[in-house]
């Protein structure tokens, strides 16, 4: 079992995300904004963050910048979970923002899941 | 589609080593194909082939010293490369870029595929490339980096108005690769096949002889086989 932190403003995301991947055994922690996600890593520390990028207050970019960066959270890995769906967002993600995984809402629940699978078991390593 | 640049974005990835074997392979089958070394700093086509000091180049073309016919090296009846400079002495800024379009367009009508080993980053050099030709076919590891390399060449190559053709994974088998499912939702592309990373393809360019030719039973020459087979099929739905 996993522990899985969502950051989400989107109520629904949060609540299906919670039983899709509760229902696979792990234990998913929802978050609504970026302050309170930072605030609940330190005391949860999850093997998983999802990040949603437009968020008010802090945006998932930014987020995810400030876990990569800090020696405490860095090795946690980072999913950004979004609508923006064009590669310049994804590479702003990947490169820029430093996170090791993409994906596009809306999702495939299924594959969803399988891929949430393979970054617990295998997050990619940057060359 | 009959021009495709292989592309990566990001350097290192193998993709001269896969434009090599490719060409090999398809113009076995019968397809007449004509290979580009258009990586303009860092030409290696020669070498992978054996022909280290060939000569006159395609910097000498870009450079109006050599006209196209005197260029276009056959090794087979059905295989041609135009080979660039190992010289360091062609200086981008006295190239024109521009002529590489007029290349591949002269090479399309005596070739049933032209395939351009596009040099690695996005500056002038690689657009260039990329303009000259018909579809990206994507190149990368299956890492981070590779990614991010060949989403911004996916970016370039709409920016140019080209289509891409999908993607290839090359020297997978480590215990950390991003799986090809996962490359193919986050690129949106179709990976067309996988590589095996394999020491003989090393071996192969020490030899300057294609890891198809050199070693055609070694597993990177089967996947390589299996890519182009795809890529052929490709090729006739396209015409």
């Amino acid at each position: 079992m996993a522990t899985i932190m969502v950051v989400d403003d989107e109520e629904d995301i949060l609540i299906l995300l919670k039983r899709l991947l509760g229902s696979r055994g792990h234990r998913v922690i929802t978050v609504r904004d970026g302050r309170e996600a930072l605030r609940r890593m330190k005391e949860e520390k999850p093997d998983l963050v999802l990040l949603d990028i437009m968020m008010p207050g802090l945006s998932g970019y930014q987020l995810c910048k400030i876990i990569k960066q800090s020696s405490d959270t860095r090795s946690t890995t980072v999913a950004m979970l979004s609508a923006k769906s064009m590669d310049e967002d994804k590479v702003r993600a990947l490169e820029d923002s430093g996170a090791d995984w993409y994906f596009t809402k809306p999702i495939d629940t299924r594959r969803f899941a399988e891929s949430v699978e393979w970054l617990l078991r295998n997050p990619p390593k940057r060359g | 589609m009959s021009c495709i640049s292989i592309a990566s974005g990001k350097g290192g990835v193998g993709k001269s080593v896969l434009c090599a074997n490719l060409g090999v392979v398809l113009s076995e089958r019968g397809y007449r194909v004509t290979i580009v070394d258009a990586d303009i700093e860092g030409s290696t086509q020669g070498l992978l082939f054996g022909y280290e000091d060939a000569h006159p180049t395609l910097h000498d073309f870009l450079s109006g010293r050599a006209a196209p016919e005197e260029i276009v090296r056959s090794l087979t009846p059905t295989l041609s490369v135009v080979f660039g400079s190992v010289q360091l002495t062609a200086l981008l800024r006295e190239l024109d870029l521009e002529r590489l379009g007029q290349l591949t367009s002269l090479l399309e009508r005596s070739s049933d595929l032209v395939l351009v080993d596009c040099p690695p980053g996005l500056e002038e050099d690689t657009r260039a490339a990329v303009r000259a030709s018909g579809a990206v076919l994507l190149v990368l590891n299956p890492d981070i980096p590779s990614v991010a390399g060949a989403l911004k060449m996916k970016i370039l190559a709409r920016k140019a108005g080209k289509q891409t053709a999908g993607a290839v994974v090359n020297r997978v088998g480590g215990e950390y690769d991003i799986p090809a499912e996962e490359l193919e939702t986050i690129l949106g592309e179709k990976v067309l096949g996988t590589i095996r990373e394999d020491p003989l393809v090393r071996s192969s360019v020490v030899e300057g002889t294609p890891l198809v030719s050199s070693h055609p039973e070694a597993p990177a020459s089967n996947d390589i086989k299996r890519l182009a087979h795809r890529l052929a099929e490709k090729l006739i739905q396209h015409k």
